[in-house]
């Protein structure tokens, strides 16, 4: 029984492997590419990690695609040098609407007309090695399926919905991609402290901070309630992109708030707080409730002066109550000390 | 009302009425309020380390958290207005109906009767701090003599006073934030929040370690004292802490025997009157018994 | 407690009542001084040069990610500019004498082959390469608890596991670890006296912990042979079976090293070696 067992086993095995091996690694490049401690230190002191977690990798979107798609300029062994991966390239797979080979390029002109572009006119500085390439934000995104349905598969898909698409739809591997491209789409593909870490990245970056004349943005948005509330795990609260993206656009196309057309304009910041989810009822002036407070003399005095003025009360009150009760512990330790001696008549 | 002994005796030890049964209870809600309040707040002022996430996740999460917080600080400001009704109260009890019915009131009699009221801050409470300091500096070895609440206490209570409100107001801004800017600039949400978290660490820091270390773990009360449970406290305690109390409470002991209550004695007549009772009934029994026996004999 | 208890008790109830304050009293400094320097890393960081600023990074704690992806949740280290996932975590070597100073991605020279040569690592103690053996014995030790591990057996390839192999010396007709347990002292010791060693005691002590290295280390090609009476390491006797041992010496992997034949031997692990 056991014998027949890990043959099983060992027939599914191969099967996935190879099935997966044909459509993503031709190349053969995973032969060494499997080792978890494929890696070396590189000039500046950093590890470079050479790995790809096959299994992770093809439940990504990109599981489909092979590597040399993306590595285009590797073309032998051992592989040149600073070779580089260009997200705009064309790939191997069609559009199915267009018929046109699939590029990330719509995405690039996107971002062009927003404030992450060092052409846009509101960018306090405009060296373009600042600006943020792909690969700063994003890394291989992974398949999330929605989750309404009962009895999900390792893979978070419904078996019930799947036999709806096999009806029609033959190819299983077809399907199952499909599946979970579809249903991947359909909510953000990273969650709210997700977005909060990548734009950490570089909005908390001293250097950067001070060269673009902004402050700590997430640092200040982390300390308000709604910062807290993603800490802390509270779902459907509002990250980064839910206020400065307007609504049923791309966060691609993020707006400078100098910019009339951004969410977060003195004009429209209103209409962002007061969203049915958030703040419906919200009264007006509440755009004027800062959400990224520093506490700086020149910028924001109120807080400022309300902040010195707490902490010199705290530090005011609270430091001679325990002189008190340190000067009565020491006059404890010495109880024959003073100088008159009245001595209590006993 | 039952008047309150003002020394109790349990297994012969005397113990002075300091908290009565009213106090007691809004010190308890206080209490509870207060530390389910810092349990829920202080994780959320200090989210970056790491215990922030632990305690709220194991208070039930961020949800409950908040419900609880609402809660308990409801309940503390409902506390607060409560107080000013009992503070009226008995000054009407204590001082207006008195005065009205013997047709003595005055205004002035009203401003001294507040004034020498037992948390109303005195000139007596500069003298007790200027004799501390003598005292610790090892000018003289003699410590003041405190009256009912001595000037520590008073600084608790009016800390209290003046955290309530402010904590309070600054709450229910951030709670109503959709309403608020009704009211208020929007930058006042903001200083709102700084002047609640900053206030709460003030409060947190003088109750954790001021009013915890002169109320329970100090030298002569070590490890906990019974106030805030029973409402009196060991004699010892009274007079050493508290002479003037001390000292006006056997006076009026003295005058008035009915204030003394000795729970020994009591406990010892109850016993008393029991085994009494009980040997009754055994009479009675017996004496019943002896009565059929005798009715049998006779019908024999 | 009664007040009239003894007085010695007292003064220390006093002196450990002190303590206490101050140091709550510092616990509440801290505390309410954060509103005034949680966004002011930037004066800090802003005078370091940049050599500095690498060092603090590299001395920063590893950053860990979660991936809800909700019907599973993955764990990984944070790699900035990583876009491939790595998931589970490097199982560390805690029992190798060599990787407490070398590191364990310890190789460098060579730019064709040292990514390789650390991937390697992984399953191969540092002594496997670098000490050649005439009297071929290998055991597998336990990573974390340095126990031999018998009945190993392979059939696919090593990837992130707990195992490690380690040849035996042979000393007078015994075979003994490499890192047996006075050797394994004596590194121990030296670290901790480093410092305080004169400098010719420390070369002293270098030469003796790396006595036993190899000028030349195995090559890759020695054992990816052609045959596996070629290969250097026996494959078969140390647990990989006949399916893994063919695809070890397949043309595919030996053709590889092939092209990778330059080859380079890091002299930091001779001390006193120049090349």
């Amino acid at each position: 029984m056991r014998v027949i067992a890990k043959l099983f086993l060992c027939i599914v095995l191969v099967l996935f492997f190879s099935s997966f091996g044909n459509c993503a690694d031709d190349e053969n490049c995973l032969l060494c590419h499997k080792y978890r401690t494929l890696s070396r230190i590189d000039e500046t002191g950093k590890t470079r990690l050479y790995y790809v977690n096959d299994n992770l990798f093809h439940s990504s979107v990109h599981g489909k695609i092979k590597c040399k798609e993306c590595h285009s300029q590797i073309t032998k062994i051992p592989h040149e040098e600073n070779t580089k991966v260009n997200c705009l390239n064309e790939c191997h797979i069609v559009e199915p609407t267009s018929e046109k080979r699939f590029s990330h390029k719509s995405v690039a002109e996107v971002i062009k007309s927003s404030i992450h572009s060092p052409e846009n006119k509101y960018a306090n500085f405009s060296k373009a090695d600042d600006f943020p390439e792909c690969i700063d934000c994003h890394n291989n995104p992974l398949f999330k399926p929605i989750q309404l349905f009962k009895n999900i598969t390792e893979e978070g898909q419904s078996p019930k919905a799947l036999a709806r698409c096999n009806l029609c739809h033959k190819e299983e591997k077809f399907i199952k991609y499909f599946y979970n491209h579809v249903s991947h789409r359909l909510h953000t593909s990273k969650d709210s402290s997700e977005i909060v870490r990548m734009c950490e990245r570089c909005h908390s970056k001293p250097e950067m901070v001070k060269r673009h004349k902004l402050k700590n943005a997430v640092a200040t948005y982390k300390d308000t309630f709604h910062g807290k509330a993603i800490t802390f795990g509270l779902e459907g609260a509002p990250d980064c992109v839910d206020c400065h993206v307007r609504e049923n656009e791309s966060a691609h196309a993020i707006k400078s708030y100098e910019d009339p057309e951004s969410s977060i304009n003195k004009d429209n910041r209103k209409k962002v707080c007061s969203r049915k989810t958030c703040h419906p009822n919200a009264a007006d002036g509440i755009e004027d409730i800062r959400m990224h407070v520093v506490i700086d003399k020149n910028l924001y005095k109120p807080e400022y002066y309300t902040a010195l003025g707490f902490t010199g009360l705290t530090l005011g009150a609270f430091f001679p109550l325990i002189v008190v009760l340190i000067l009565e512990l020491i006059r404890e330790i010495f109880p024959n000390f003073s100088l008159r001696k009245f001595k209590r008549r006993k | 009302m039952r008047k309150l002994p003002l020394i109790k005796v349990q297994r012969g030890k005397k113990y002075y009425l300091k908290m009565t049964p009213a106090q007691r209870y809004q010190h308890f809600i206080l209490m509870s309020t207060f530390i389910l309040l810092v349990l829920t707040g202080f994780p959320l002022k200090f989210h970056y380390y790491p215990w922030a996430k632990t305690l709220i996740n194991s208070l039930g999460g961020l949800k409950v958290t908040t419900v609880i917080h609402r809660i308990c600080g409801v309940t503390m400001v409902g506390l607060f207005f409560y107080h000013w009704y009992y503070l009226f109260k008995n000054l009407y009890v204590y001082y207006i109906a008195p005065s009205i019915r013997l047709k003595k009131f005055s205004l002035k009699g009203l401003l001294k009767f507040i004034y020498y009221s037992p948390m109303f801050p005195r000139v007596k409470d500069i003298k007790d701090v200027a004799d501390f300091l003598k005292y610790v500096f090892f000018i003289t070895d003699e410590k003041p003599k405190h009256e009912r609440f001595h000037w520590r206490e008073k600084f608790d209570y009016w800390a209290v006073f003046w955290g309530i409100p402010v904590l309070g107001l600054t709450g229910a801004i951030l709670w109503f934030e959709s309403y608020s800017t009704m009211f208020f600039p929007g930058w006042f949400v903001n200083i709102s929040f700084i002047a609640h978290s900053d206030e709460a660490l003030l409060a947190a820091a003088v109750i954790l370690i001021w009013h915890m270390y002169n109320a329970h773990v100090n030298y002569d009360k070590f490890p906990m004292s019974p106030l805030f449970l029973t409402g009196y406290l060991p004699e010892e305690i009274m007079k050493h802490e508290y002479y003037l109390e001390w000292k006006r409470i056997n006076c009026l002991v003295e005058k008035d025997k009915s204030l003394f209550f000795d729970m020994d004695e009591y406990k010892a007549n109850k016993k008393k009157e029991m085994q009494e009772h009980l040997l009754h009934c055994f009479e009675d029994i017996i004496d019943e018994n002896f009565e059929n026996e005798e009715k049998k004999d006779e019908q024999a | 407690m009664s007040r009239h208890s003894n007085g010695i008790l007292k003064k220390i109830y006093a002196i450990i009542g002190i303590v206490l304050l101050v140091w709550s009293s510092y616990l509440v400094y801290i505390l309410v001084m954060h509103i005034w320097h949680q966004h002011g890393e930037e004066v800090e960081n802003m005078a370091i040069s940049e050599e500095e600023k690498l060092f603090k990074e590299m001395m920063k704690d590893k950053k860990e990610v979660t991936y809800n992806l909700g019907y599973k949740v993955i764990k990984q280290e944070d790699i900035e500019k990583h876009f491939h996932h790595v998931g589970d975590p490097v199982i560390h070597d805690s029992i190798n004498i060599c990787i407490k100073c070398h590191g364990d991605i310890p190789h460098d020279k060579n730019k064709a082959i040292r990514a390789f040569l650390n991937m390697h690592s992984d399953f191969f103690a540092c002594e496997t390469c670098h000490v050649r053996v005439d009297n071929k014995k290998f055991i597998w030790y336990n990573k974390t608890t340095g126990k031999e591990v018998d009945n190993f057996e392979i059939s696919v390839f090593l990837n992130n596991i707990p195992q490690k192999l380690i040849p035996l010396l042979e000393v007078d007709g015994k075979f003994e670890r490499l890192d047996s347990d006075s050797k394994r002292n004596f590194v121990d010791e030296f670290r901790k006296m480093l410092p305080t060693l004169s400098p010719d005691k420390k070369s002293q002590g270098l030469k003796i912990i790396h006595k036993n290295v190899s000028k030349n280390p195995v090559k890759c090609d020695e054992c990816h042979a052609p045959s596996l009476s070629q290969s250097y390491l026996p494959l078969l006797e140390i647990g990989y079976k006949e399916r893994r041992v063919n695809q070890i010496l397949s043309n595919e992997v030996v053709g590889m090293v092939e092209k990778y034949k330059e080859f380079y031997i890091p002299n930091f692990l001779m001390p006193g070696q120049t090349k």
